[in-house]
């Protein structure tokens, strides 16, 4: 899961490139990235997933906090 | 957490180095070389060989005195006695007792580069800052400080002040690793049920 908001916080990107690199088995891929869909946090657009509003205010608010954190 | 890791690297190097290399301050007093051992783990903390062969060491806590016996000898490897991997000694007629001067040393020792080697990925990962990187950074901070705690209990007979200083960074580390990465756990169910 925080690897796919990861990924999709550094760009909008094609299904198929995110399977790809979240290095997940299809099934499970396609579990997780629905659930983030499902709850707000993903939505696609044009072919490509992107992070709503939502989603980006939470990875970025965990990805500060993780900094915060290691520091 | 990044400078628990930085200190954690400093440290594991400093024990990897200090430990895998005994080194001996010796003193060449009548007939013999009396040796002091500083550093390693299960060699013997103090060595005397005399001019006739005989020799006394303290090791694990206990006097040993025999005669070398050797096989496959030459000069230099009397020089350099603390090469020796094991001491037979011979009590006459015929016991005889072998003790092994490494025993576990070198593998506990060289254990602690794997260590060393997640805590350094920990820290390339989390200074990446990339969200996953510094995901990635917690979980091997995590594995880190497991086999620390695993390599000090292997260490602990063999040298009981390098295992406590290890054991107690590991458990510091886990502490701290596993309630980070609790909290985030918990912030990312509650994301996913909200």
């Amino acid at each position: 899961m925080i690897r796919l908001l990861s990924l999709l916080l550094e760009r909008p990107r094609k299904k198929t490139e995110l399977w790809r690199l979240s290095r997940l088995n299809y099934n499970s891929f396609v579990k997780h990235l629905d659930l983030l869909v499902e709850r707000g946090l993903v939505a696609e657009r044009d072919g490509y997933y992107t992070l709503t509003d939502r989603g980006l205010r939470e990875a970025k608010e965990i990805l500060e906090w993780l900094k915060r954190t290691f520091q | 957490m990044i400078y628990l890791l930085m200190a954690g690297v400093v440290l594991l190097s400093f024990m990897l180095a200090f430990l895998s290399g005994p080194f001996a301050v010796c003193v060449s007093a009548d007939d013999a070389v009396k040796c002091d051992v500083y550093g390693g783990a299960g060699v013997p903390r103090h060595l005397e060989i005399h001019a006739n062969g005989s020799f006394y060491m303290l090791y694990d806590g206990r006097e040993v005195r025999g005669v070398f016996r050797c096989v496959n000898c030459n000069q230099s490897s009397v020089q350099v006695p603390l090469d020796v991997r094991a001491v037979v000694v011979v009590r006459p007629p015929v016991a005889a007792e072998i003790i092994r001067v490494y025993q576990l040393s070198a593998l506990a020792v060289y254990l602690l580069t794997i260590p060393l080697a997640l805590n350094v990925l920990a820290v390339v990962k989390a200074l990446q800052g990339r969200l996953y990187g510094l995901y990635k950074g917690l979980k091997y901070a995590v594995w880190s400080s497991f086999v620390a705690i695993a390599v000090a209990i292997a260490l602990w007979p063999l040298n009981p002040a390098s295992a406590l200083l290890l054991g107690a960074y590991g458990a510091v580390m886990l502490m701290s690793a596993w309630q980070v990465n609790r909290r985030l756990r918990q912030w990312v169910d509650t994301l996913l049920t909200r």
